[in-house]
C-alpha cells in the first residue's frame, strides 16, 4: 500500500477540511446567536442551524472521504453507516426548512400559516419517519423522499414566506439558504455519476460553495450590530444593576 | 411624580423608580430578543397593584400566554383585558384602526378613575400593512387620548422591519425608548439595552447587559 496521496486525494482532503471549518464556525455562530434570543421560535431556527451544519459536516465525510464511494461501491463502514447518515442528513435540512416556516409566520403582519404549514408538516414528518423505516426494515432504498423533502419544501415555502415577511433579516436568511438547497441538490443529485476521486472533487465544489451559503445564512439569523468606539468610550458605567426575583 | 414600576427591579433603578407618569414608552428590538417579556413584566406588575391593563396582540391569546408562562410569569390569576385577533375580550383587526382606536378610547372613558397600563405588541404589523403617516396620525392622537387619563402606554417595535426614517419618526412620538440589541464582540453575540430617551431621567450612554430566566430579568452594566 502506497504511503503517498494523490492530488485528486489531497483536493477531497481540503474540501472537506473547508466544509467541517466552516460547520464549525457557522454551528457555533448559530449556537451564540441562539443563546442570545429568548423567542422560541427564532430559538429553534438558530438550534436549526447548528444541527444543519453538524449535517453538513457529516455529508461531507460521507460523500467527499477519498475512495469511500468513488468506486460506487462504498466498503468498510461506509457501507453500513452510510445510510443511516444519509437519513439524518436529509432530515436535519428538512427540520431547519420546518422552523424557518414557523418562524416566517410570525414576522408576517397577518400570521398567515403559509401553504397551511401547521398541518402540512405534520403529515411530511410521519412520512419521512416512514420512508427512513421502511428503508432499513425492507431494504427497499426510499430514502429519495428524505433526499427530496427539503428542497421541495424549501422551494415552495421560501418564495411565498419571503414575499409575507416583514422581516428583511429572515428574507436575506431564506435567501442564502435557497441557494445552500440549490447547491446541496446540485452536489448530491449528480453524486451517481462520480466514478473517479478526480470527478469527485468537481462534485465536491458545490458543497464547498453551498456550506458557504449556509454560514452566510446563519449570520443572518438575526441583525448584529457593533458597538462603535465612541460609544465604547461612553460605556460601561458602574457596577452590576441587579436581579429579579419571580 | 407617580411613576409606573416597569415590573423589573433592576429595570426601575435604571429608571428613578418605574415609568413616568401619563407617558408612552417604545420598546424596540429585532424579533425573539425578548420586547415582548418587558410588556409582559409590565402588564404583571399592573395587575398585582389593582391598575386596569390592556394587552393589545396581533397573536392568538393562547400563544401570548404560552410565551408568558416560557418567561416564569404566571398570570393564571389575574389577566389582563385581551385586544387580539383570537381568543380576546375585544376583536383586534389589524384592517380596522378606527375600531382599534374606538375600542382603547372606550377601555379608557370606562377606567377613567384608576391607573391604566395598555401594551401594545400590534405596531409593527400596523406600519406594516397601512401607510406610514396613517400611522403615524393615529398613533398620536391614541397617545394624546390615552394621556387625559392616568395611563402608561408601552408599544413595541420590531428592529429590521421597518426603514429606519419610520423607526425614527415612532421613536419622536414616545416619552421614553428603550433599545434592545444584539452586537457583536468577537465571535460572542450579547443582547444588550440602551435607555435611548426618557422623560424625566437624564440621558445615559451606558449599554446594560440583559438576561432572561424563570426567575426573571437581569441586568448588569456592560463593561468590555
Amino acid at each position: 500500500m502506497s504511503s503517498s496521496i494523490s492530488i485528486a486525494d489531497a483536493a477531497l482532503i481540503a474540501e472537506i477540511a473547508i466544509i467541517v471549518a466552516l460547520a464549525v464556525y457557522g454551528g457555533y455562530r448559530a449556537l451564540t446567536i441562539r443563546h442570545a434570543l429568548y423567542s422560541r421560535a427564532y430559538r429553534n431556527q438558530a438550534l436549526a442551524a447548528a444541527v444543519a451544519f453538524l449535517a453538513l459536516a457529516f455529508l461531507a465525510f460521507t460523500n467527499l472521504a477519498p475512495g469511500s464511494y468513488a468506486s460506487g461501491n462504498p466498503t468498510g463502514l461506509f457501507y453500513y453507516i452510510g445510510p443511516i447518515f444519509v437519513a439524518a442528513i436529509y432530515s436535519a435540512f428538512f427540520y431547519m426548512v420546518d422552523v424557518t416556516a414557523r418562524a416566517g409566520r410570525f414576522s408576517d403582519p397577518l400570521l398567515r400559516d403559509t401553504l397551511h404549514w401547521s398541518q402540512a408538516r405534520k403529515v411530511l414528518w410521519a412520512l419521512n419517519i416512514l420512508c427512513i423505516v421502511l428503508t432499513f426494515v425492507t431494504g427497499i432504498f426510499l430514502l429519495l423522499f428524505t433526499f427530496f423533502l427539503p428542497i421541495v419544501s424549501g422551494a415552495l415555502l421560501f418564495p411565498v414566506l419571503a414575499r409575507r415577511t416583514g422581516d428583511m433579516t429572515l428574507r436575506r436568511h431564506m435567501r442564502w439558504l435557497g441557494g445552500f438547497f440549490v447547491l446541496f441538490f446540485l452536489s448530491v443529485f449528480f453524486y451517481p455519476n462520480v466514478a473517479t476521486d478526480a470527478e469527485l472533487v468537481i462534485d465536491g465544489l458545490p458543497l464547498v460553495m453551498g456550506a458557504l451559503f449556509l454560514t452566510i445564512s446563519a449570520r443572518s439569523l438575526a441583525p448584529l450590530n457593533r458597538i462603535s468606539a465612541i460609544e465604547k468610550s461612553l460605556t460601561a458605567p458602574t457596577t452590576a444593576v441587579g436581579s429579579v426575583p419571580k | 411624580m407617580r411613576l409606573a414600576s416597569s415590573g423589573v427591579p433592576a429595570l426601575d433603578k435604571l429608571l428613578a423608580d418605574g415609568y413616568p407618569d401619563k407617558s408612552a414608552i417604545l420598546v424596540l428590538g429585532p424579533p425573539g430578543i425578548g420586547k415582548e417579556a418587558i410588556g409582559y413584566w409590565f402588564t404583571k406588575t399592573g395587575l398585582v397593584q389593582g391598575d386596569f391593563c390592556l394587552y393589545a396582540t396581533r397573536l392568538p391569546v393562547r400563544e401570548v400566554l404560552q410565551d408568558v408562562k416560557g418567561f416564569g410569569i404566571d398570570m393564571d390569576h389575574k389577566v389582563p383585558l385581551w385586544l387580539s385577533s383570537d381568543g380576546g375580550q375585544i376583536k383586534y383587526d389589524v384592517n380596522d384602526l378606527a375600531g382599534l382606536s374606538h375600542s382603547i378610547k372606550e377601555v379608557l372613558k370606562q377606567n377613567g378613575g384608576r391607573r391604566i397600563r395598555i401594551v401594545m405588541d400590534v405596531l409593527s404589523s400596523l406600519l406594516m400593512l397601512n401607510q406610514s403617516d396613517t400611522i403615524y396620525k393615529f398613533l398620536d392622537q391614541l397617545l394624546a387620548d390615552a394621556k387625559q387619563y392616568d395611563a402608561v402606554v408601552l408599544a413595541t417595535l420590531e428592529e429590521g422591519m421597518h426603514k429606519p426614517e419610520i423607526v425614527t419618526a415612532m421613536q419622536q412620538l414616545f416619552d421614553g425608548v428603550l433599545e434592545l440589541k444584539l452586537y457583536e464582540e468577537g465571535l460572542r453575540v450579547l443582547p444588550l439595552l440602551r435607555i435611548r430617551k426618557m422623560r424625566g431621567v437624564p440621558p445615559q450612554p451606558g449599554y446594560y447587559s440583559f438576561s432572561f430566566s424563570r426567575n426573571g430579568m437581569e441586568l448588569s452594566s456592560y463593561v468590555k
